[in-house]
């Protein structure tokens, strides 16, 4: 847990960095919100079932630049339903089969369609926080409502990608 | 008072039933520390299990707390709205869980217990009042009450929590001393309680803190920060013990689920602190009800690890439950078994020792006082017992020779006793310094002393003369001198001081190592006495005799001189008148002639006889069969005119003898065997048998025959024929003679020491059987000589 904590007392230092300059109170905003996603990344391994596991370890995959500024590293290591945890960037359609969790970046926006081609069967859960991304084929959609994050849930595509979402996830997202 | 008989079947039984004892009691003391751990094994499981229930309805009550406070908190009607099936879901549940812990509780007398279910039905009230004032403060949306009802919430839901685990802690104290590992469990699950506990604090905060406009207040960063810290240290803690108690080796992946999704949801509040103000919302993007989706989805997990644990320890209970079963069984096999072994050795023990033994004993004893046993029985028993078994048939056998023995020594000591008391001769034993050790009744006859005077007394006061010097080594060399083993004469001494003549034989005979002297002695005073009178009669007879001989010699020899004074002088007579004198006279004168030579012939044979009684014999060897030769040389005519022949049977052994005498002997009796015999072919047998019995039935030992064939004698007169000038057949045609040939015969026989006989019948002929020397006669009946 050492590396836990120096990693968060860095990001406190940050973070008190931040409120000291107003200029980067977008940025800050920012800095939160990620710190909620990327946990909630966690629940979503947690509730998800996977037809069968190709290996132990869970790999939690993000595709194009990092959205979490390296917040996933702390994931690395910790154990979810009993496996591990592993966090690797992905910058190819082709490296994303063996991922259990696809994190598409919003900036990766054009290459959905491609991604979700090569993606259509596989067993790969997909997540994203552009707007329109459970429209267009993603599974799990983060969005903001009344100020508040939540998320979208594409059952549909989950079914289509064999994987199971139990209602203790289904219940954070909003209804459809 | 004397201590008991220790015997060894005693002891034997002792020991073992002392080991059987011994063995029973620690068998015993084993099973019942078992069995009483086993029960406390058992006690401490369903403690634990009535805990776990127990903690899980103040679980669900906790869950109840946190889902009203988070309603009535709520920013607005909606989102308290959405709270509320979930609340009537959990209250639904904590109700049931209460009751059937209260109910489980009614299980155990303790105080505290007792107690405590009286403070949770109290609190259960006031929860009940809190439910329908929070359920009437939510229908009516009164800020301040809310705020009131969701501060009391906690403090009633936490007073009951730390109430149960204070009671929980005193209640397992009880049991903590069965097992170090149970106790770090409990340990352990306390620590899980305390981690939920200050969990279920800050999220409750954050969740307050989130229906707050501005955030959280620096009083709740405060309490988040302190809350942090010591769940930081309770999961730190945890670990520590999950690893020592072993618990981590069947917990490690809930654990590490559940410190994984604690972690992640610290991530997701860790710039909270920084959002605090107006902009507060804008800021920290998240709303109640998934505030409260994620509080309990991480309560969720963590409470896999606490049912993991539950389980786990559930399961070593039941191992150290089972473990302590095993325990049992194999203890009272073992019990069972060592009973069997002990009986088997009291068995073993009793039959194959004790009893053998005793009997042993019992027969050996018997045997010792002479009465009849019976060997006990061990067939075939190679064993000490077997031998022993063995050794009492020895022993037994034994005893009866023994005995046996010992009656027939007692039997001949009586008949020796008999023998020594009845003697005749005095017996006298006397040891190696002279002192006289036994002296039986002869001798107190003869010396007048009693046996009881003398015995121990030196037996020089018996018989002087054996230890002339004093010295008692004379005796000894009495006896080394072979000839003293011979009888001596000695004088004895008696009570009165008289002396008497005795013979004495002393003999020497060792006994245990020590040298002993038999002294028999013989009274010879009588004897003595009766040996000088036979002398005396002896001297006179042999006197008588030769005086009788001279006289025979004398009347004899002088005889003759007028015998032939009275033949010449009838012969002159009778040459010188013859013509003139007349028949009758000459006739009478012619008869006197005749008589006066028959009378010298008479003389002359009375003459020799009474010389063979006073001649000495001249003894020399005799060629027997020689001398028949000649005699029959001799009488060659007298044989031819009669008509007889000498036949020798069998071999004739030379004689030591007076050679003419026994000349005359066997002369004499072969012109007898032809004078006086009437068959024409007259058959004289010579011969030499080994043994002869005579008629009377005495043995007589070689023995010279001369047989005839001729009229034969009558037994009437068998002694008649040795008789001098005793003639049988006189006047009957007879040969002529004296009548002394066969008293000489016997004579000369007899002054050899020989003895003669006939053995004849009438008209079977006679059979004149002599021998030359003394036979000894013994009684035994020796085989017929042919």
């Amino acid at each position: 847990m050492a590396p836990l904590k120096a990693l968060r007392r860095l990001s406190l230092a940050a973070l008190w960095m931040l409120a000291a300059t107003p200029a980067h109170a977008q940025q800050s905003v920012r800095l939160v919100e990620q710190d909620i996603k990327a946990a909630l990344l966690y629940n979503f391994l947690l509730y998800t079932e996977w037809p069968a596991p190709q290996q132990n370890n869970v790999v939690v995959c993000v595709y194009g630049r990092d959205p979490f500024s390296g917040r996933l590293a702390s994931m690395v290591g910790r154990t979810v339903n009993q496996r591990p945890i592993e966090v690797r960037s992905v910058a190819e359609i082709a490296d994303t089969d063996t991922c259990a969790l696809l994190f598409v970046n919003a900036e990766e926006r054009p290459h959905w369609p491609q991604l979700h081609a090569h993606l259509e069967h596989a067993s790969v859960l997909t997540v994203s926080d552009y707007d329109g991304f459970a429209a267009a084929g993603g599974m799990i959609e983060f969005t903001r409502a009344n100020s508040r994050i939540a998320m979208r849930i594409n059952r549909r595509a989950v079914t289509a990608g064999n994987l199971v979402v139990e209602d203790r996830l289904l219940r954070l997202a909003e209804r459809d | 008072m004397r201590p008991p008989k220790l015997s060894v079947s005693l002891l034997l039984l002792t020991i073992t039933g002392a080991l059987t004892l011994m063995i029973a009691t620690l068998s015993f003391k084993d099973l019942y520390a078992n069995i009483n751990r086993m029960h406390q094994l058992e006690l401490l499981r369903q403690a634990s299990a009535f805990g776990d229930q127990m903690f899980d309805a103040a679980e669900k009550l906790s869950l109840e707390r946190d889902l009203s406070t988070a309603a009535l908190t709520a920013p607005n009607a909606e989102d308290a709205n959405e709270l509320r099936p979930r609340l009537t879901e959990v209250r639904a549940a904590v109700d049931p869980a209460i009751a059937a812990a209260l109910a489980n509780s009614h299980r155990y007398q303790f105080a505290e217990l007792t107690r405590l279910r009286v403070a949770i039905a109290e609190r259960m009230t006031r929860i009940q009042r809190l439910r329908q004032q929070t359920d009437a403060v939510l229908a009516h949306r009164n800020a301040r009450q809310a705020r009131a009802l969701a501060d009391e919430w906690p403090r009633e839901v936490g007073a009951l929590t730390d109430e149960t685990e204070s009671v929980w802690l005193r209640f397992t104290a009880r049991f903590i001393d069965i097992d170090p590992i149970v106790t770090l469990h409990l340990r352990f699950k306390h620590l899980l309680r305390s981690i939920r506990n200050e969990s279920a604090m800050e999220r409750a905060l954050i969740a307050q803190a989130i229906a707050q406009p501005a955030g959280p207040t620096p009083q709740q960063v405060a309490e988040l920060l302190r809350a942090e810290g010591a769940a930081e240290a309770d999961w730190h803690t945890s670990q520590a013990i999950a690893e020592q108690s072993g618990l981590m080796t069947t917990i490690a992946r809930p654990y590490a689920d559940a410190r994984s999704h604690f972690a992640t949801m610290r991530d997701m509040t860790q710039n909270l602190y920084a959002t605090s103000g107006p902009d507060f919302h804008s800021l920290f993007p998240m709303g109640p009800d998934l505030w409260f989706e994620l509080s309990n989805q991480a309560s969720t997990t963590f409470q896999g690890l606490t049912s993991a644990t539950v389980h786990a320890s559930q399961s070593y209970l039941d191992t150290l439950t089972r473990r302590a079963q095993q325990a049992i069984v194999g203890q009272v096999v073992m019990l069972i078994l060592a009973m069997l072994l002990c009986t088997a050795s009291f068995w073993v023990v009793i039959v194959r020792v004790v009893g053998p033994i005793n009997e042993i004993v019992v027969a050996l004893l018997k045997t010792m006082r002479g009465e009849a046993v019976n060997v006990p029985a061990t067939p075939g028993r190679q064993d000490e017992i077997g031998k022993l078994a063995q050794v009492l048939e020895a022993f037994r056998a034994n005893t009866t020779e023994v005995r046996r023995t010992a009656e027939e020594l007692t039997q001949n000591q009586m008949r020796l006793r008999a023998v020594v008391d009845h003697a005749m001769d005095g017996l006298i034993t006397i040891d190696e310094r002279g002192a006289i050790q036994s002296f039986n009744p002869a001798c107190e006859r003869m010396f007048g002393y009693r046996a009881d005077e003398i015995i121990g007394r030196p037996i020089t006061l018996l018989i002087p003369s054996l230890y002339a010097e004093g010295d008692p080594g004379d005796l000894a060399s009495y006896v080394a001198d072979p000839s003293a083993a011979a009888s001596h004469e000695a004088s004895g001494r008696r009570k009165n001081r008289s002396s008497f003549q005795m013979d004495l034989t002393v003999s020497t005979y060792v006994l245990s190592g020590a040298t002993y002297y038999l002294a028999i002695v013989r009274d010879v005073t009588l004897r003595k006495e009766a040996e000088l009178a036979l002398l005396g009669y002896t001297h006179a007879l042999e006197r008588s005799n030769r005086e009788l001989d001279d006289f025979a010699y004398i009347a004899s020899h002088d005889l003759k001189e007028p015998l032939r004074g009275i033949h010449n002088h009838s012969r002159f007579l009778l040459e010188d008148n013859e013509k003139s004198l007349d028949e009758e006279s000459a006739k009478r004168l012619h008869r006197l002639v005749y008589l006066s030579q028959r009378m010298e012939r008479l003389v002359n044979d009375l003459l020799y006889f009474s010389r063979l009684g006073r001649q000495e014999l001249a003894v020399q060897p005799m060629d027997m069969a020689a001398a028949v030769r000649d005699i029959e040389a001799t009488l060659e005519h007298f044989l031819e005119e009669r008509g007889a022949r000498i036949v020798v049977k069998g071999e004739l052994p030379s004689a030591v003898c007076d050679k003419p005498r026994v000349t005359e002997v066997v002369r004499n009796l072969i012109t007898n065997a032809v004078k006086y015999n009437d068959k024409a072919e007259k058959v004289v047998e010579i011969g030499f048998v080994e043994s002869r019995s005579r008629p009377t039935g005495k043995i007589a030992h070689n023995v010279y025959y001369v047989r005839d064939n001729g009229r034969g004698i009558d037994p009437e007169f068998h002694s008649d024929v040795f008789r001098i000038f005793k003639r049988l057949q006189a006047g009957e045609g007879a040969e002529d003679g004296t009548g002394v040939g066969l008293t000489f015969v016997k004579k000369i026989v007899e002054r050899h020491g020989g003895e003669i006989w006939i053995e004849s019948e009438v008209g079977r002929g006679a059979t004149f059987y002599f021998t030359l020397e003394a036979s000894h006669d013994d009684s035994r009946i020796s085989p017929e000589a042919a």
